[in-house]
């Protein structure tokens, strides 16, 4: 299997390390405005760089890519992908706009390729504990959920894209969502969102329609240097989960270095959640089968994310769906 | 200064009867509280005289009372113990309505008594060095508070609307508002609240959750759910994430304790429970007062204090039922 990977900027190099202990995918270019980055990351993976997107298009030993650039650009990226044949892995958050989040799930769907999103808390070993413990029953029916996703503001975006509202979304709709679209998958739907936001930070509270009540917070305004931080507690009609990626510290190395104390902690997942996401994306080209986070899964997750700026926009409570409890 | 406890139905007033005795010339002398089994007993335990009638006790040569009866009755035994001339330092949350709080103030100031509303959360010192931390502008200026104030499932009258006048938003929403209002010298002037009854088979509310604005700008967000199960390792918690524009605090205010893993026997699943070590925030709540009735500065809650908290509790409710937020102060007839 041949794919090309979009980007070569933080989540591109992420992907790049997924690929490296996946050894049944070639990647086959990496693409990037900057010549430079690009390169850097093409020969790490040896691949070949290009900063034209046709090259990789034209390919026809290609049959995938993987969309690792800023949000404003998935949906034309996707659509040309998508004509040109290619199955498209997409990183969150699919779009901007449901429009263009639909109309990327035609485009793959015109072309009859698949479209997943990178919605990689799924494939979290941690959150996927939680959920299998939900499943199980053993803390009842699940009531009142918290969730938070906090750290500083992500300073690596090329031409600092995050800080733009038009080009990431916002805090809401690149970070929330996370938590947000892992609560839809393990807990339902939402039918009702309040939200208060600034440009860096959210609080978002959403019903479900199962009745429960969830919160969750996202930050990008703790200082520089703040640990990415993210907590999640479950209670339930017979019991209490709770837990976070700061109290829970397998493996901690302190050292000196340069005369600086040097802190390292560590909670390694069992296997790179990043390369799991990669490794069921394709699986399913493999076998013909929906991906667990397709198109229109994501559309749906971005919705509510869309819903609670409008809320934090208006100060009134969206309704989604028609439906309240 | 001799003390009287009008009724021991809210936990709190053991708490109180164990710090008045550790507090040099104070002493707990009459406790009155009608359940015939309750009453006596506490006041055995706290070597205090029992009257059955709180009227009794507050005819007795008394300079104060703690009213720790259940939240409805607040108002009557405030304003019976105000107009006998005795200070009254009331158990959270104040009363149940706003104009039931202003008739309580309203009697305190017209017999020049002092009346105090019993947050303890303010006289932690964990919480006292985060309003040091936002005093000095360590924080920058507030932009938004995350916070919880959980608990377990009361028992008793709490989980009746007419005693308690609310479940958990009314229980576990005063504590926050009061530590936000008074943090950031500020009032609440809208509120969003999800609140239900989805955790236990009871008849109020055991869950919600509240969004907030502030006059300030900021916004809050708190989750007042009795949401600890019973195996908790302890009471519940008082959580604060405050993000300013200069920095961020996280509060977790009686995170102070060590851990107990006790073995029951060999084929139980024994127990955890928490050993705290924190100051002691009832007594020094206990000693505020005291300063507050001699007339020294102190960092109590008033009793408008306790009225601006239990109307954020109020107007939860209000939203939640209209599935709207809802303007603040409440307008009231």
């Amino acid at each position: 299997m041949h794919v090309a990977l979009l980007g070569a900027g933080m989540m591109g190099q992420t992907h790049a390390h997924a690929y490296k202990t996946m050894p049944k995918v070639k990647v086959a270019w990496v693409f990037d405005k900057d010549a430079k980055r690009a390169q850097r990351l093409a020969a790490m993976l040896d691949a070949r760089p290009t900063t034209r997107l046709d090259d990789v298009l034209e390919d026809g030993n290609v049959q995938a890519v993987d969309i690792c650039l800023p949000t404003d650009l998935h949906r034309t990226f996707t659509e040309k992908a998508a004509a040109a044949g290619k199955h498209v892995f997409c990183e969150k958050p699919i779009a901007l706009t449901v429009e263009d989040a639909e109309a990327m799930v035609e485009a793959c769907e015109k072309a009859n390729v698949t479209l997943m999103v990178g919605h990689v808390v799924r494939f979290f070993a941690d959150y996927q504990a939680a959920r299998r413990l939900v499943e199980s029953g053993a803390i009842g029916e699940p009531k009142v959920i918290r969730a938070a996703r906090t750290g500083a503001f992500p300073k690596w975006g090329s031409d600092n894209w995050f800080a733009d509202e038009s080009r990431s979304g916002g805090p809401i709709v690149d970070l929330a969502i996370h938590d947000i679209d892992w609560i839809r998958w393990t807990f339902g739907d939402v039918v009702r969102v309040y939200a208060k936001r600034t440009d860096r930070y959210a609080l978002v509270t959403l019903r479900l329609a199962s009745g429960a009540i969830c919160h969750v917070e996202a930050s990008w305004a703790h200082p520089d240097g703040t640990p990415f931080t993210t907590k999640l507690e479950i209670a339930g009609t017979k019991g209490l989960y709770t837990t976070d990626n700061q109290s829970i510290i397998p493996l901690a190395i302190r050292r000196t270095v340069d005369g600086q104390h040097v802190y390292q902690p560590e909670n390694p997942q069992p296997r790179d959640p990043y390369a799991l996401e990669l490794e069921h994306f394709f699986d399913c080209l493999e076998k013909g089968t929906q991906p667990l986070t397709h198109g229109r899964e994501a559309a749906k997750t971005l919705a509510i994310c869309l819903a609670a700026n409008e809320s934090a926009k208006t100060g009134q409570v969206v309704t989604l769906g028609g439906a309240s409890s | 200064m001799k003390f009287g406890i009008i009724s021991f139905a809210h936990m709190h007033a053991y708490s109180y009867a164990r710090a008045l005795g550790e507090i040099a010339g104070v002493a707990l002398v009459g406790v009155a509280d009608p359940d015939p089994e309750r009453g006596p007993a506490a006041a055995q335990q706290f070597g205090a005289t029992y009257y059955r009638d709180y009227q009794e006790l507050l005819a007795q040569d008394i300079d104060a009372v703690i009213i720790c009866s259940a939240n409805a009755d607040h108002k009557e035994h405030a304003i019976a113990a105000a107009q006998a001339g005795k200070h009254v330092l009331c158990e959270k949350p104040i009363s149940v309505s706003v104009p039931d709080a202003r008739a309580m103030i309203e009697a305190a100031e017209k017999a020049g008594v002092v009346l105090q509303t019993a947050f303890p959360v303010r006289h932690s010192n964990p919480v006292r060095l985060l309003k040091a931390a936002i005093d000095d502008g360590k924080l920058g200026e507030i932009i938004a508070i995350n916070a919880t104030n959980h608990g377990k499932m009361p028992p008793g009258w709490f989980l009746d609307p007419a005693q308690a006048g609310g479940g958990a938003v009314m229980d576990h929403t005063v504590h926050v508002a009061d530590l936000v209002r008074w943090m950031l010298k500020t009032e609440f002037t809208r509120v969003y609240a999800e609140v239900d009854t989805l955790l236990h088979d009871v008849g109020i509310d055991d869950c919600g959750m509240l969004t907030a604005d502030l006059a300030s700008g900021a916004f809050m967000s708190l989750d007042p759910s009795w949401s600890r199960p019973d195996s908790f390792t302890t009471w519940g918690d008082v959580t604060m994430q405050v993000i300013g524009t200069k920095g961020v605090a996280s509060l977790d205010a009686f995170r102070q304790a060590g851990m107990v893993y006790v073995a029951t026997s060999p084929n139980s699943p024994g127990r955890v429970f928490e050993n705290g070590w924190g100051n002691d925030a009832d007594r020094e709540l206990i000693e505020a007062f005291i300063a507050a009735v001699k007339g020294e500065p102190n960092e109590g809650a008033s009793g408008l204090d306790g009225l601006k908290a239990m109307e954020l509790a109020l107007a939860a409710y209000e939203s939640a039922n209209r599935a709207a937020p809802v303007a603040l102060p409440l307008s009231v007839a």
